[in-house]
């Protein structure tokens, strides 16, 4: 966790990564769809901001508008700034924003085999990013391409650079991605969704990988991700996106222990538990959110959540819906009833556990 | 204690591996299955858990009767289905349906909701309505949550969890008593994975059905299973009740595979231990000697002074054994419960 007890209040610490009401509209054939509506949020160095969200929430819409890899059309920037110490990126010419970001800010995909080139081996496409784009000799890179696979612990990496990527096992190809994304020394590593496709022993080593490279070299990281298990576990801070808005914004202790969205709240309810919680009863029904996420083409009025959410009072069926605000120190929700909310007693949380006699390394 | 439907013995399934364009021969063999047991009980539901390249996905071929087994029996209702001749096979398959991972690819989108359901009673017409087949699909949808009117709608005009319960429904259609559920829910969100897990409890108290409900996710299966095995390459390395997997897994692989499951909950970082295995799953055409999970075991190397693997680990291999119905397969299972707090003792947390 970050030293900074207000969850990153921005006169305390200095952002690297600032998204600021950001808008991004959809042509389909259905009509204009707003994946992503007024969604602000911003990161530090060293430090790790969650994106959370369910299938078409917008979480991942806002990161490709940052690195500049949105299909324009049928996807619109309607307004808003991503600013990288200051410099508005969506301001400067697509070529010039894609440089930018390769020089500062990296992007690790769910896919690793579909954002490697199958015909060129690994250590080819290592050493042409780097050869691209620092000027280096060939010589230099191909040195180079192996130290950052060593730096990924890919066993072997004199050797496996000479392989292609089919060779490689998912949880290996995923650190080749990371490796890739290393290679310019970013600020700042975007990661979406990077162990979804992973088996959960996997997924481990990558998740323990990436926060160690991220100590190590004080990176801002940027985990979007619908796994809250994977949340809690690394965070700092998360945002929580529904329906294209971000509706609870906190340090994620808070979020997880005393919810101010009554989404959030009902989603660490209904999350399947590998731990009993006290008193659980084993074979009650799960919790669950009733009906499912609305159409981005026919969001209702008001809140966009007020269909499901056990809360809602008429004014929540009123447009215009909920404003992001600040709920508590360091906490904005995008609700009515957040102070409600926030007066409900804690999420149960497991016991701590006890001092083991077990232990893995 | 409930009498077993299904039961599988020894069932052993390997894929050859060939070589060569023109004269093809054989080099070795893809060990998918490797002498599985398992019973499955009436109104109950068995968990199967494994990461990719376990063979849980096999096994589960190989009970809807579309692969055969190499060697081994698979009995229902104690007759031996792997040496029933077509008719006898077709029956089974009426009796053993499955629901498949991806609502968006199991269902053909050129047929309405009606005609997927509908399909089923001819396929198997013995099981088919005397009355309306609409009047029978309409009632199927209504018992899986679905409203009865949507009947001519098209696949794509529902979402992934209602997609999910089209594909229960069509597995109900035929009046199964057993029911492969093969990842069911890992597509889905969150919100709705509960609404299904809920569902398919709901089916089992009201139709008497058994699952055998395979998933990688170890939370999921704890909410719907009564019994869980655990694999690993192919073989079943710990099966028991879900008290006594989750509560006191003894087989290291388990107790890895619980600590690894990224838990919900912020006030357990840095308290839980980690257990992050080395490498990946070794490759099932050529296992490891001995246990097949000796390369990355954690537990093994505590045995010895030196750290070294235990010779048994590498030499011989562990058959399933323990007290009661509580069984691994281990040479020095790991003994005392998990955590108050966790469900492993040694829960994974990055430290900062």
């Amino acid at each position: 966790m970050t030293d900074d007890p207000t969850g990153g209040d921005r006169s305390s610490t200095e952002p690297l990564l600032e998204v600021e009401d950001l808008v991004v509209e959809f042509a389909t054939s259905d009509g204009v769809v707003r994946a992503v509506d007024g969604l602000s949020w911003s990161v530090s160095a060293g430090e790790t901001l969650a994106v959370v969200g369910e299938s078409g929430s917008g979480k991942s819409v806002s990161s490709l508008a940052v690195m500049g890899l949105l299909q324009t059309p049928p996807a619109r920037i309607v307004r808003g700034s991503v600013r990288f110490r200051g410099t508005d990126l969506l301001s400067l010419p697509r070529a010039e924003h894609r440089r930018y970001c390769g020089d500062h800010v990296a992007m690790v995909f769910q896919d690793a085999l579909a954002a490697l080139n199958p015909v060129y081996t690994v250590g080819f496409q290592l050493t042409e990013a780097l050869v691209a784009r620092t000027g280096t000799s060939r010589r230099e890179a191909r040195r180079r391409a192996v130290e950052l696979l060593d730096l990924v612990r890919v066993p072997n990496a004199a050797q496996r650079v000479r392989d292609y990527p089919h060779q490689f096992s998912g949880g290996m190809r995923q650190r080749v991605m990371i490796a890739m994304a290393l290679a310019l020394d970013p600020q700042v590593l975007i990661a979406d969704e990077p162990t979804t496709a992973l088996d959960v022993t996997v997924q481990a080593q990558i998740m323990t990988l990436l926060a160690e490279i991220q100590a190590e070299r004080q990176m801002a990281l940027v985990l979007i991700t619908h796994d809250l298990g994977v949340v809690a576990s690394v965070a700092d801070r998360v945002t929580v996106m529904y329906a294209g808005r971000a509706v609870e914004q906190a340090p994620v202790l808070d979020a997880f222990t005393r919810p101010a969205h009554p989404y959030t709240a009902a989603l660490l309810r209904s999350v399947p538990r590998l731990e009993a919680l006290p008193g659980e009863d084993e074979d009650a029904e799960l919790a669950v959110i009733p009906g499912r996420p609305p159409e981005l083409v026919a969001l209702p009025p008001g809140c966009s959540f007020h269909p499901r959410c056990q809360r809602s009072v008429a004014g929540c069926r009123v447009d215009p819906g909920p404003a992001l605000r600040l709920v508590a120190p360091g906490r904005r929700a995008a609700c009515h009833l957040a102070e409600e909310q926030l007066a409900d007693p804690p999420v149960p949380v497991a016991a701590p556990a006890p001092a083991e006699e077990v232990r893995g390394g | 204690m409930a009498d077993v439907l299904l039961e599988v013995r020894d069932v052993v399934k390997h894929y050859p591996v060939r070589r060569g364009v023109v004269v093809q021969r054989t080099v070795g063999s893809v060990q998918a299955v490797d002498g599985v047991s398992l019973a499955l009980r009436r109104g109950r539901t068995l968990g199967l858990v494994g990461e990719s390249g376990s063979g849980k996905s096999t096994l589960a071929r190989l009970l809807v009767g579309v692969e055969k087994p190499t060697a081994g029996q698979i009995l229902l209702e104690g007759t031996d289905v792997t040496r029933m001749d077509r008719t006898a096979r077709r029956a089974l398959r009426q009796k053993v349906q499955m629901i498949f991972q991806d609502p968006y690819t199991s269902l053909n989108p050129r047929m309405s909701v009606g005609e997927i359901v509908g399909e089923a009673f001819e396929l198997h017409p013995a099981s088919a309505p005397a009355g309306s087949r609409q009047a029978a699909v309409q009632e199927l949808l209504e018992l899986v949550g679905l409203d009865p009117d949507h009947v001519h709608r098209y696949p794509h005009q529902f979402s992934g969890g209602q997609r999910q319960r089209i594909g229960i429904a069509r597995a109900l259609a035929v009046r199964p008593s057993v029911l492969v559920c093969d990842e069911p829910v890992s597509a889905l969100d969150v919100s709705v994975q509960g609404q299904v897990i809920n569902l398919l409890r709901r089916l089992q108290r009201e139709l008497g059905l058994s699952y055998l409900f395979i998933a990688h996710d170890l939370a999921v299966v704890r909410h719907i299973a009564h019994e869980v095995s655990v694999m690993y390459l192919g073989r079943v390395v710990e099966t028991g009740p879900r008290a006594g997997v989750y509560g006191s897994p003894r087989h290291p692989y388990t107790r890895a595979l619980m600590s690894a499951v990224p838990l919900p909950d912020p006030t357990l970082r840095g308290r839980r231990d980690e257990i992050v295995l080395e490498g990946d799953v070794p490759s099932p055409s050529s296992p490891p000697s001995g246990c097949r999970f000796h390369t990355r075991c954690w537990w093994a190397g505590r045995q010895t002074a030196d750290g070294s693997v235990p010779a048994p680990c590498r030499g011989e291999d562990p058959r399933l054994t323990g007290d009661g119905d509580h069984l691994s397969a281990c040479h020095f299972p790991v003994a005392g419960p998990t955590g108050a707090g966790g469900a492993a003792d040694g829960l994974r947390t990055v430290a900062r």
